[in-house]
């Protein structure tokens, strides 16, 4: 419903009356700081991305390189990152899908209506509580004499000491994460028209069938904004990592971390950034050219 | 609504129920061990085989997380303020004016959320030092206003869209400035939204790590920046009591905000039958 307002504004009967002050006045601000203090530092690591380090000094100087783009995608132990970086986050987004879409479908569309204020809730309390200390609670959980450990022990051939392991670094971010996944596949499940979904039914689809014909193509578009809302964070992520993942779980963000931190190797942390960001915005516009986001958020 | 109108297919209505009853243990556990290991006499998270305030009290001896937790705050405030009033100019503009490139406009607000976190504090980072600002308070400020704002927005836009102007049309036939107009007329009228916006705009800020890792410098330390080093370099089992009470305070803050909604939603339908 976020949309109606453009509309609305020209939709008035006869002479509408406009707020004698420029809009530049109201979006000036908001515009310029955006711009200064978030448009122009992605400029800026572009810039720099080009920039090449001293042999001598060690530190950064001027310069129009492509080196440090063509060491991001072509050195063997960064494009192993990157793809290891991409199959992690698919991987993770995938197995939160499969959590996300039921209960968000659930909670939309199939719960009693005056309890889905609650059930939302119940997802958006999690979402609310810091990222760090529900990471941490992992590492509690998982560690070997940890929780789980101390809870289930007792259960034979269970896996014990899962923290520093791929499982532990995917339950971690599905876990995070998963309540963002959740919300626009709700949204999308509570607007659906269930007429269309009874319709099917009358005409003799199995269950099967309505929802592979019916129902998920009425909500891909929340399934769509899920999956991109999901991915960014993972793909971006450098604490989880660091906190679940094992020594060979390295991740992109880790290694941007490390040029900006120890390695302080500004172009090429620069470079990797930029390539992050570009893979992002890609699979981004591939994604949203089959949804509409306001149409997901304005309700 | 129309989900009332037409009985919803309810087919497989128990394994749904019973996939989201696991899916909420799944995303519930993890806090209510937190919360059981603060109160754990081992310190460390195991089913406990009694109960203790000892982190509590240890807690309250601990200069650096209870600083930290002042300094959170006070960023959090201070963010709602500045992200809501952003928001709010961001949303008039939007809402009330046609102008060519006004899609690109909405576009640029919502750009924080499309780059990844750490690409925009490694961009933050080179970008203070490169202007001449020393990281500290301000910085963290400005990372925390920007990463708000598509959120507080949202909010706010929301509150415009479903908005009779024809409110502001018979003030203004009445003889009201605009100041006044926008004063005694707009402002009370889109206000629940602004104030939904500070809030998330406030939860966000509280709980930021990954911007505030790289633009807070030395000094200047929130807490998610101290559990973070605590969780890194020492374990400390005061994070549990911490994190239990933060926890607490956000939970609290949620049911209030839905509350208040809840009841102003209420009202509404009152008004309108």
């Amino acid at each position: 419903m976020a949309t109606v307002p453009a509309e609305s504004a020209t939709s008035g009967t006869g002479t509408r009356w406009r707020f004698p002050i420029a809009p530049a006045l109201s979006l000036g601000l908001p515009i310029l700081v955006l711009i200064v203090f978030f448009v122009l530092p992605i400029v800026l690591i572009g810039v720099y991305s080009f920039y090449s380090l001293n042999p001598d000094t060690g530190l950064m100087q001027q310069d129009f390189t492509w080196a440090n783009y063509e060491r991001a995608l072509t050195s063997s132990i960064y494009r192993n990152i990157f793809l290891r970086t991409l199959k992690i986050a698919g991987l993770s987004t995938a197995i939160a899908l499969c959590l996300a879409y039921p209960i968000g479908y659930y909670i939309g569309a199939v719960a009693n209506p005056k309890r889905q204020g609650m059930l939302l809730l119940a997802v958006l309390i999690p979402f609310w509580t810091s990222y760090i200390i529900r990471t941490y609670a992992w590492i509690g959980i998982l560690q070997s004499n940890g929780f789980l450990d101390s809870a289930l022990g007792w259960v034979p051939g269970l896996p014990t000491d899962l923290l520093y392991s791929r499982t532990a670094l995917i339950i971690g971010f599905v876990h995070v994460f998963l309540p963002i996944m959740i919300l626009p596949i709700y949204a999308s499940a509570r607007n659906l028209d269930k007429r269309y979904v009874e319709a099917a039914y009358d005409l003799g689809a199995t269950p099967f069938r309505a929802f592979i014909r019916v129902i998920l193509p009425l909500t891909m578009p929340g399934i769509i904004a899920g999956i991109v809302l999901f991915f960014i964070p993972t793909f971006g992520s450098f604490v989880t990592p660091q906190f679940l993942g094992g020594t060979s779980d390295v991740m992109m963000g880790n290694i941007i971390d490390n040029q900006f931190g120890e390695a302080f190797n500004w172009p090429f942390g620069a470079a990797l950034s930029i390539v992050m960001t570009l893979v992002v915005i890609v699979a981004v516009t591939l994604f949203f050219r089959y949804a509409d986001v306001e149409e997901i958020y304005g309700s | 609504m129309a989900a009332e109108a037409s009985r919803p297919a309810r087919r497989g209505g128990t394994l749904l129920r019973i996939h989201a009853g696991l899916v909420y243990v799944f995303l519930f556990a993890p806090i209510l061990v937190v919360a059981l290991t603060s109160f754990n006499p081992e310190g460390r998270a195991t089913i406990p085989t009694g109960l203790t305030l000892d982190w509590y009290s240890a807690l309250m001896e601990d200069e650096q997380l209870l600083d930290a937790l002042w300094t959170s705050l006070k960023v959090a405030v201070l963010t709602a303020l500045i992200a809501s009033t952003l928001g709010l100019l961001a949303a008039y503009g939007l809402s009330r004016y046609r102008f060519p490139g006004r899609g690109a406009v909405q576009g640029l607000f919502y750009l924080p959320m499309l780059v990844p976190a750490v690409v925009s504090g490694v961009a933050l980072l080179t970008w203070y030092n490169r202007i001449g600002i020393d990281l500290g308070y301000v910085t963290i400020l400005l990372a925390h206003v920007i990463f708000a704002l598509p959120f507080t927005l949202t909010i706010i836009l929301t509150s415009f869209a479903g908005f009779d102007t024809q409110l502001e049309e018979a003030a203004q036939d009445l003889g009201a400035t605009p100041l006044r107009t926008f004063r005694y007329i707009t402002l009370p009228l889109v206000m629940p939204g602004v104030l939904g916006g500070a809030l998330i705009a406030f939860t966000l800020s509280f709980d930021e790590f990954v911007l505030t890792f790289f633009v807070a410098g030395g000094g200047v330390q929130t807490l998610p920046i101290v559990i973070y080093n605590r969780i890194r370099y020492l374990l400390s089992p005061e994070i549990n009591a911490i994190a239990t009470i933060v926890m607490a305070f956000s939970i609290g803050l949620l049911l209030l905000g839905t509350l208040a909604s809840a009841i102003k939603g209420r009202g509404e339908g009152a008004a309108e039958s």
